[in-house]
């Protein structure tokens, strides 16, 4: 079954593409809030009318959090849908994928990003069950300039294909939380990547 | 063998270095393990960008009697 963080994404970027399919999403950016399809290049573009769509996780949305009034102030039709999880969770599955090494210094202190969108925008949007998330967006979506959606997933779910099981299994013991990913690891599709080697 | 990192961190120890402020990314994670395995000797304060971490470290030094406790 396709999780909350991929369905969110393809759903907004959809939503997006509906609004102005001219401006569809050319490359992901890696980390850091930019607008997911913005044209650097080309100021007109940022400040159309057409629906912008960033997608960011909590580690980079909250890094640059104060720059949403910017948008209000600014008036721009941007929707930043937030993947939250409590985790730099890139990063977290790199030390355990990539190097063999415990998860550390990854977990991040919760923020309610729909209160902070409500303080700066006046209107935020939560969402944590799949099956609801076609509604919030069509509403987050019809609501006039900046929105901020938080899509709350699970951590333990894997954000890389697990497809480094040595690795991954020296890691494990020590990594905060261990028990909570083996359990995701059982499920698919990880599991079948993860075995897959 | 040890790394680079584990170079680097032993010195910040050496140097009396009792924490250090900043987040892990993809470029330093070899120095997060080097931290994570001497987390009895020298402190990480995980912070939420990058900015905030060089004022902390900065704010520690001054407050703290100088450089070498960055």
């Amino acid at each position: 079954m396709e999780n909350l963080a991929s369905l969110a994404c393809r759903s907004a970027l959809a939503e997006a593409e509906r609004s102005n399919p001219a401006h569809v999403p050319k490359r992901w950016f890696g980390g850091r809030p930019l607008p997911f399809d913005a044209n650097l290049d080309d100021d007109a573009k940022i400040l159309d009318r057409a629906d912008k769509v960033a997608i960011l996780d909590d580690g980079g949305f909250a890094m640059q959090l104060g720059e949403v009034s910017t948008a209000v102030r600014l008036g721009l039709p941007l929707k930043i849908l937030v993947i939250e999880n409590g985790m730099l969770i890139q990063i977290a599955w790199k030390q355990m994928m990539f190097l063999g090494n415990p998860q550390f210094g990854c977990e991040l202190q919760p923020i309610d990003f729909t209160r902070a969108a409500e303080a700066m925008v006046g209107v935020g949007f939560a969402v944590a069950d799949a099956a609801e998330l076609d509604h919030v967006l069509d509403r987050a979506f019809a609501t006039e300039g900046p929105v901020v959606i938080e899509a709350t997933v699970d951590a333990a779910e894997p954000m890389l294909p697990p497809d480094y099981p040595d690795n991954l299994l020296k890691a494990l013991p020590e990594t905060p939380g261990h028990e909570e990913i083996a359990a995701s690891l059982g499920e698919e599709p990880a599991r079948t990547m993860f075995d897959g080697e | 063998m040890p790394t680079t990192a584990d170079v680097l961190v032993e010195t910040l120890i050496a140097w009396k270095v009792t924490t250090v402020f900043g987040l892990p990314g993809d470029g330093i994670n070899g120095v997060m393990e080097a931290l994570r395995t001497r987390q009895d000797r020298i402190r990480f304060v995980p912070v939420r960008h990058e900015q905030s971490a060089a004022f902390m470290a900065f704010a520690y030094a001054k407050w703290s009697g100088g450089p070498g406790r960055i």
